[in-house]
């Protein structure tokens, strides 16, 4: 009984959806806050996200005649909770995870893939133009920007010599310096973690001057909120997972000092992304997909050769 | 890959106006392009036939909320030549003020605009926050923000004091400074190059034959400006230069727009320092005389044109207005043909349009693979079954 | 400079400094097709449509680059309004001529069949706004509260 009780906290209230519920919502307000004032404006207030989420789900869902699947109500809730299931792998406020296994990190990235294919899913069932030319956008953004991103993954894994999130943070923080070697693939995931989130420079799945919502377009009421909400969770199961694999988790504080130095690695890495987002202009997709590929792309293949030769040397 | 139909208006976040432009796409290229205007004509040249000269004034200065000096000074001068009125200096001086500083925020505004179509939200509110000292300047010369009014037939409203002067150069040291940091930026930020260089290519003799005109015209290589050209007010004693770029891009329309800022303001402080003294208006005669005028004006977005014709009654009998966008409005088509659908609405930015002034009656096009318009008449039928349906009944509203 | 003209205009005037009206004495096409290629008359400027009573008058609006503006006048009557198009010259034509065939009703021969401009799709055939006549009766029958009723 206890058990049950104990598992049924893990996966409503801690670190489960209510958890990533409060921090999505922060995430985006911390994010919008941050932008704001480097682009010297105010910026909402601490509500704000809440309040956009209370009202989006009291109006009225409007579904498009032309949709006949029932995929179009089901994707964003397939999306959420894949998110929410990958926030289980990660270690947050100490080493361990809730559940830890050999080759989790590879089940994390893959399950971090869902939230993309529904939303190219999304775009492909609304049956309207906008949508459809943003569906391909995500698919072909997405063939771009995964590549490097798990490239950049593997690093950190083949230094510490372990295929899971926990045993990785354990080793980083048994031996600091070695943070040190993945500066390189740190910087390539935070930028291949703006095509993820599809922000700025590379939020070109829904570019509004240029088609409207993308694949949100036909989107509106509970359905939307959920949507957006599947997008401000993933900003924090990816920012937390980069904090686990290349800044050494919670440092082996645990209890309330863990989760404040969790929370600091979190805030860190929206800042940066905050940062990308306010300076640059958005690219195009093909201009996208050079970047990532003549880039990007080589970039973390030269990490994980200086990943593997450290790791011969020193391992 | 099959063909894929993108409407892009009558409404759509990348335009501030109602304009439509019916892409065909082949993947992320534009194919085809077809244009669709008037959405928004107010029948402006009709309603001014039923007005005095003067009100006929504030009538044609509500064209657009941009340019809107420029249209009443084109339509004031008309009026001005066929009564005879030789203009005071002074009064002469305060338009080129007041037009000056209206080219200034106009081009800031563009510059936000353009740096929003492309993403880059932080120039965008940038440029515009930069834009708020000029309509502040704009403010303490003529008492409003954006329709000035400022003219009347036969001179202007309100004289410039000493300390209006000061406080309109200080502005314009700001601005100065500004503009030459968005120069920088625009010639060392990587991802704004990447999005304008070699975009929305219109070359110099395709320009020419679709008659494009303002910087668009420039950007193209052209020298023409209607202040250097046709000088009007005290533009023929000024010293400036017509800024032209060979680039024949986007690039090239962000670089002559910026420079022009420039140019405005050395035009400013020429006029500011040395004002003529004398009064700010003549009176007008109190009947129009039968005749007719044409006058051109260099608008912030090019060339604006604008014809009166009287007879001698109470109101003008014809006024006709060209307003710069629609004399660029077939080089759009050009240039879109060709581009990738990310570049659509930076090159229809890029001429800086202004469709409302253009069109001086609403359909909705409602586009699902083919097009099929639909009237008010139908939309409000349709959303009363709809909300039928749910239990609501507004047909007895 | 304006006895260059002669053979090609008549009723030159010169207004005011660089502003010449004149009507022409050839067929309007071709007068303005040697404006063009002769005397750099190479930006339209626009073209006005107006009605004076009897007769309707477009007004060319031609331009060259030292700014001198050239308002060419022709005169076409009213019943059955017909003139020939000038978009093979100026390609910015087509805006101007079917902004004067909508709003009073002329013809241009020749002139490429797209959408219209600036009227709206539905508007009724042969109601020409800009005509000194015209009367906003019950064109605009799509307010709400006709409907309703």
């Amino acid at each position: 009984m206890k058990i049950i009780l104990c598992q049924l906290f893990d996966i409503l209230i801690y670190p489960g959806l209510l958890f990533l519920f409060a921090a999505g919502l922060t995430a985006d307000w911390v994010d919008r806050k941050l932008y704001a004032r480097m682009q010297n404006r105010q910026g909402p207030r601490w509500f704000q996200p809440l309040a956009d989420f209370v009202k989006l789900v009291s109006k009225e869902t409007i579904t498009p005649k032309a949709v006949d699947s029932p995929l179009f109500k089901v994707l964003p809730y397939i999306a959420i909770a894949a998110v929410a299931s990958c926030i289980m792998m990660i270690p947050l406020q100490n080493m361990d995870a809730l559940l830890s296994f050999q080759g989790d990190l590879i089940v994390i990235a893959y399950m971090l893939t869902i939230p993309t294919m529904c939303l190219f899913l999304i775009g492909w069932y609304s049956s309207s133009p906008y949508a459809a030319v943003g569906s391909m956008r995500v698919l072909t953004q997405f063939f771009a920007y995964e590549v490097p991103l798990l490239l950049a993954l593997l690093g950190p894994a083949v230094i510490a010599g372990s295929w899971s999130v926990g045993d990785i943070a354990f080793y980083y923080n048994a031996k600091p310096v070695m943070t040190a070697v993945n500066i390189a693939g740190l910087l390539v995931a935070l930028i291949a973690l703006q095509g993820k989130l599809e922000r700025v420079p590379f939020d070109i799945p829904h570019a509004e001057t240029e088609i409207v919502g993308g694949v949100f377009t036909e989107y509106s009421g509970k359905l939307y909120a959920f949507i957006k909400l599947a997008m401000s969770m993933e900003m924090i199961v990816v920012a937390a997972l980069f904090s686990a694999v290349f800044l050494g988790g919670s440092l082996g504080l645990s209890g309330v000092l863990g989760f404040l130095v969790f929370i600091g690695k979190l805030f860190a890495i929206i800042f940066i992304s905050a940062l990308i987002r306010s300076l640059m202009a958005r690219v195009r997709i093909e201009q996208m997909i050079n970047f990532c590929w003549r880039v990007l792309t080589p970039a973390a293949m030269a990490q994980l050769i200086i990943s593997i030769i450290v790791r011969a040397v020193y391992g | 890959m099959p063909k894929v139909i993108v409407p892009l208006g009558p409404q759509h976040p990348a335009l501030k106006e109602p304009g439509n432009f019916t892409l065909m796409l082949e993947g992320e290229e534009i194919v085809d392009a077809a244009l669709r205007l008037g959405y928004n004509h107010r029948g402006i040249e009709k309603a001014a036939e039923s007005r005095n000269f003067i009100q006929a004034m504030y009538l044609i200065e509500r064209v657009c909320g941009i340019c809107s000096h420029a249209h009443a000074t084109c339509y004031v001068t008309n009026v001005e030549n066929i009564c005879g009125l030789e203009l005071p200096r002074r009064a002469q001086a305060i338009r080129v003020i007041t037009g000056e500083l209206e080219r200034i925020h106009s081009h800031l505004l563009w510059l936000g605009v353009a740096a929003h179509e492309i993403g880059f939200d932080t120039l965008f509110m940038y440029s515009w926050r930069d834009r708020e000292y000029i309509m502040d300047a704009l403010e303490t010369l003529s008492g409003n923000r954006v329709h000035y009014s400022i003219n009347t037939i036969g001179g202007v409203r309100r004289d410039i004091g000493k300390e209006q002067i000061e406080d309109i150069l200080k502005k314009l040291d700001l601005v100065e400074s500004r503009t030459n940091y968005y120069i920088k930026l625009a010639t060392q930020e990587p991802t704004l190059h990447a999005r304008t260089m070699g975009v929305g290519k219109l070359p110099k003799e395709e320009a020419l034959k679709r008659d494009a005109c303002g910087p668009l015209l420039r950007a193209s290589g052209v020298a023409r400006d209607v202040r250097k050209d046709d000088p009007y007010l005290l533009y023929g004693e000024l010293d400036f230069k017509v800024i032209t770029s060979d680039a024949c891009d986007v690039f090239g329309r962000v670089y002559v727009r910026v420079f022009e800022i420039l140019e405005s303001v050395k035009i400013l402080r020429q006029v500011l320092n040395n004002m003529p003294q004398g009064p700010v208006s003549v009176k007008m005669p109190p009947k129009v005389p039968a005749g007719e005028s044409v006058t051109r004006y260099e608008a912030p977005r090019g060339e604006d044109i604008h014809y009166v014709k009287t007879d001698g009654g109470v109101n003008p009998s014809r006024v006709k207005l060209r307003a710069p966008t629609l004399a660029n409005f077939e080089s759009v088509a050009y240039m879109l043909k060709g581009d990738q659908l990310a570049d659509a609405p930076l090159i229809i930015a890029a001429i800086d349009p202004c469709f409302s002034c253009t069109d001086r009656m609403a359909v909705v096009d409602k586009l699902s693979g083919q097009s099929q318009i639909e009237t008010f008449k139908d939309l409000r039928l349709k959303s009363i079954e709809h909300y039928k349906r749910k239990g609501i009944d507004f047909s007895k509203l | 400079m304006p006895k260059d003209f002669e053979h090609l205009l008549q009723n030159i005037e010169v207004k005011a400094p660089r502003r010449v009206w004149a009507a022409p004495k050839a067929p309007v096409y071709d007068c303005i097709g040697e404006l063009k290629a002769k005397f750099n008359f190479d930006h339209l400027c626009t073209i006005t449509g107006l009605e004076n009573g009897e007769n309707f008058e477009i007004l060319y609006h031609l331009s060259r680059q030292n700014g001198t503006l050239l308002t060419l006048r022709d005169t076409i009557k009213i019943e059955g309004a017909k003139t020939k198009s000038i978009t093979p010259l100026f390609q910015s034509a087509i805006w101007y001529e079917k902004e004067i065939n909508d709003l009073l009703g002329v013809e241009f021969e020749g002139l490429p069949q797209a959408a219209r401009y600036p009227l709206p799709d539905e508007w009724p055939q042969g109601d020409h706004p800009l005509r000194k006549n015209w009367q906003p009766a019950d064109h605009c029958g799509v307010t709400p509260k006709t409907e309703a009723e």
